[in-house]
């Protein structure tokens, strides 16, 4: 964009005065386009210097004119709000004329031999344009020049009235939120008040028109694209009534893009209020080495092409206990001072850093980086959080069961609940002794198929041996239920009785398979006295069962 | 403190196994949580009602008996069972809130509130 001459190194800085510079800089060819074509005013200029002083020169200076820069939103240079709607309000049906005022030649601190401006329009309707130099006007454009030896700081007012239906959109405020996890997520919401700053409407809005004509508020808006970072997942788009279901999402290959229609079209002078929030994963925008993490992220995204922020308030919220924070702008903000945010699991808050800025086009959507410390031990308090309140719940229980605030001891409960404890270990006793028969029966069967006594007669051992040890256990318990004075006693006598009934029975089996295998019985007659056998042990088992239920 | 001298930060916990570890360890906290309840309600009527509920839905004895005895693994009601328990309740629960805690985290980690 910018060619030198002699110049070694270009520095840009804007200068308000008049006065003339005796650098013996020169323009020797300056081409200017002026972008009109959508809401912002774009200027760009194409200058070849030469120096023709003596000296070196080494940097560069450009002006401004006085009116224009309290407008101008980036160097490249773009100014915002300076078209102007001529007129301020229309109806429903009717065009968006608007008015540009400029400077017909270069505002330069050095003269210009020639001179050539381009001016590109929205539109092909031009009411009216200021004739200097006898400019040509081809389809969407008016070319002004060549303008030869023009003075420095010359200037002569251009005025350009003309039509432009393109969406006039204005983000009057915009608050950016990044929350950054170090659990690998960041989270960013932006919430968004936006207003069309083009003519007011005048009189009422049909809505039967605008859906049934096509050029019906044709400068209104109905929706835009917003484009989000590629990785962007679960993206949300609502207000203070709820989610707003007029969007669409498209996940491409770049990008994310959203297209967002807001609940009803946006006329001259009417605003609308939203949320749009989406989640990041942190590998791509955090780094770190070791103690030390840096983030780089825009400091504002895109909302819709050609934007224009009135007010940007950035909140970057870093993980608790991030120490010794360090930005790195592109371009100059505003900072706050830092605040404390406290959301879950937080003990002592996290820092917000807070930064503002004012006139903000899409040329700002640049990258800023925070360099902060954080020790990794700390993430731990998180779960030892979770892990401390568990805890303490069951710490109250366990002093809540121990306390007794009864008045008056209630023998009756103890006893119970020793009784209880006590016929516990009877059931399992019994249970057991049941399947000490059962184990029996098991190895009478293998006795019978592979005749072999000696195996037999260690079984019986066994089963003796800890039959008796049972049995002495359950006797034991029965006193000491009958020391309670409790009813159970019975029962449980009851119980050893059938269970030495059982165990002569299993006895008698026991020796009718010896019978067998010595061939003193026959088979049919070993399998009938089996079956009684086995019947009344079942008998027998049935009631022991239904007594143990009744403990 | 160079960008270009840092690498990539990535979680401890790689995001993909949120879910598993989540049902994982509420799964084992909760069993502990279930096992710590059991014991100071052990022999109260809460335990007795509890009992009979279950008897009386025919729930198998043998089985019952089983889980019961694992569970009470020879309670003797003797002058020195609050201390007994005491410690052995403490270490549960300690356990128990362990596996809760960290599986909770994870479940707030999974829902997407990235704490």
């Amino acid at each position: 964009m910018w060619s030198g001459g002699a110049a070694i190194f270009v520095l840009v800085s804007c200068v308000f005065c008049a006065s003339a510079r005796a650098d013996g800089l020169v323009n020797e060819d300056v081409k200017r386009t002026l972008d009109l074509s959508s809401h912002l005013a774009k200027i760009t200029a194409e200058i070849q210097l030469a120096n023709h002083g003596a000296a070196r020169v080494n940097s560069l200076t450009l002006a401004l004119e006085a009116e224009l820069a309290p407008h101008l939103a980036f160097i490249g240079t773009v100014f915002s709000h300076v078209l102007k709607p001529f007129p301020s309000h229309i109806t429903q049906a009717e065009q968006q004329l608007v008015v540009f005022q400029g400077n017909h030649y270069l505002y330069s601190p050095y003269p210009t031999r020639s001179q050539t401006t381009r001016v590109r329009l929205a539109s092909k309707t031009v009411e009216s344009y200021t004739k200097l130099g006898n400019p040509t006007k081809s389809e969407e454009s008016i070319e002004y020049g060549p303008f030869k030896d023009v003075p420095p700081f010359s200037q002569d007012d251009m005025k350009i009235h003309y039509e432009n239906n393109t969406p006039f959109l204005t983000i009057s405020s915009i608050t950016r939120t990044i929350e950054v996890s170090h659990w690998g997520n960041i989270a960013v919401e932006e919430t968004i008040d936006l207003r069309h700053t083009g003519a007011y409407l005048k009189g009422p809005f049909s809505r039967y028109d605008y859906q049934r004509q096509s050029d019906s508020g044709i400068s209104s808006v109905k929706s835009f694209k917003t484009i989000l970072p590629a990785s962007a997942q679960d993206v949300y788009y609502r207000d203070e009534i709820g989610n707003i279901s007029t969007s669409h999402l498209q996940v491409l290959d770049d990008s994310v893009e959203v297209e967002i229609r807001p609940r009803f079209p946006l006329f001259g002078g009417w605003k609308t209020h939203y949320i749009i929030g989406y989640n990041l994963p942190s590998y791509e925008y955090l780094y770190n080495l070791g103690d030390q993490y840096a983030l780089k992220m825009r400091l504002v995204d895109h909302i819709y092409d050609d934007q224009v922020i009135d007010q940007l308030t950035v909140k970057l919220i870093l993980p608790e206990g991030a120490r010794n924070i360090h930005v790195d702008t592109p371009y100059p903000i505003s900072r706050s001072q830092d605040e404390l945010h406290y959301t879950y699991l937080d003990t002592f808050g996290r820092p917000v850093l807070v930064a503002t800025k004012n006139n903000l086009v899409e040329q700002h959507i640049q990258d800023v980086v925070v360099h902060y410390n954080f020790n990794k031990i700390l993430m731990l308090q998180e779960p030892l959080l979770v892990v401390g309140a568990f805890y303490i719940l069951f710490f109250t229980v366990i002093i809540y069961v121990r306390l007794d605030f009864s008045i008056t001891k209630d023998p009756a409960a103890e006893v119970r609940m020793k009784v209880a404890s006590i016929t516990e270990q009877v059931l399992t006793l019994v249970n057991k002794r049941l399947g000490l028969y059962r184990h029996m029966d098991e190895v009478v069967n293998r006795y019978k198929q592979s005749r072999d006594t000696g195996a037999l007669n260690s079984g019986r051992k066994t089963l003796e041996a800890e039959h008796r040890t049972l049995t002495n256990d359950i006797t034991a318990l029965q006193t000491r239920l009958k020391a309670e004075g409790s009813d159970l006693a019975e029962k449980v006598g009851e119980i050893q009785k059938l269970d030495s009934q059982l165990k002569d029975l299993v006895c008698r089996s026991c020796q009718e398979a010896e019978r067998l295998v010595a061939g003193k019985v026959k088979k049919d007659a070993y399998i009938e006295s089996d079956k009684t056998l086995s019947g009344k042990r079942q008998e027998l088992v049935s009631r022991i069962d239904n007594l143990l239920d009744a403990l | 403190m160079e960008l270009e001298a840092m690498t990539r930060y990535t979680s401890p916990v790689n995001p993909a196994v949120f879910p598993h570890l989540t049902v994982v360890l509420l799964a084992i906290g909760m069993f502990f949580t279930a096992w710590f309840f059991v014991y100071p309600l052990l022999f109260t009527d809460l335990h007795f009602l509890i009992r009979k509920v279950l008897v009386n839905f025919s729930l198998k004895r043998c089985l019952y008996i089983c889980i019961l005895d694992s569970l009470s693994l020879r309670y003797e009601v003797t002058s020195t069972k609050y201390t007994r328990d005491l410690y052995k309740e403490l270490l549960i629960s300690l356990v128990a809130s362990l596996f809760m805690g960290f599986g909770v985290l994870f479940l707030l980690l999974w829902v997407g509130i990235y704490v």
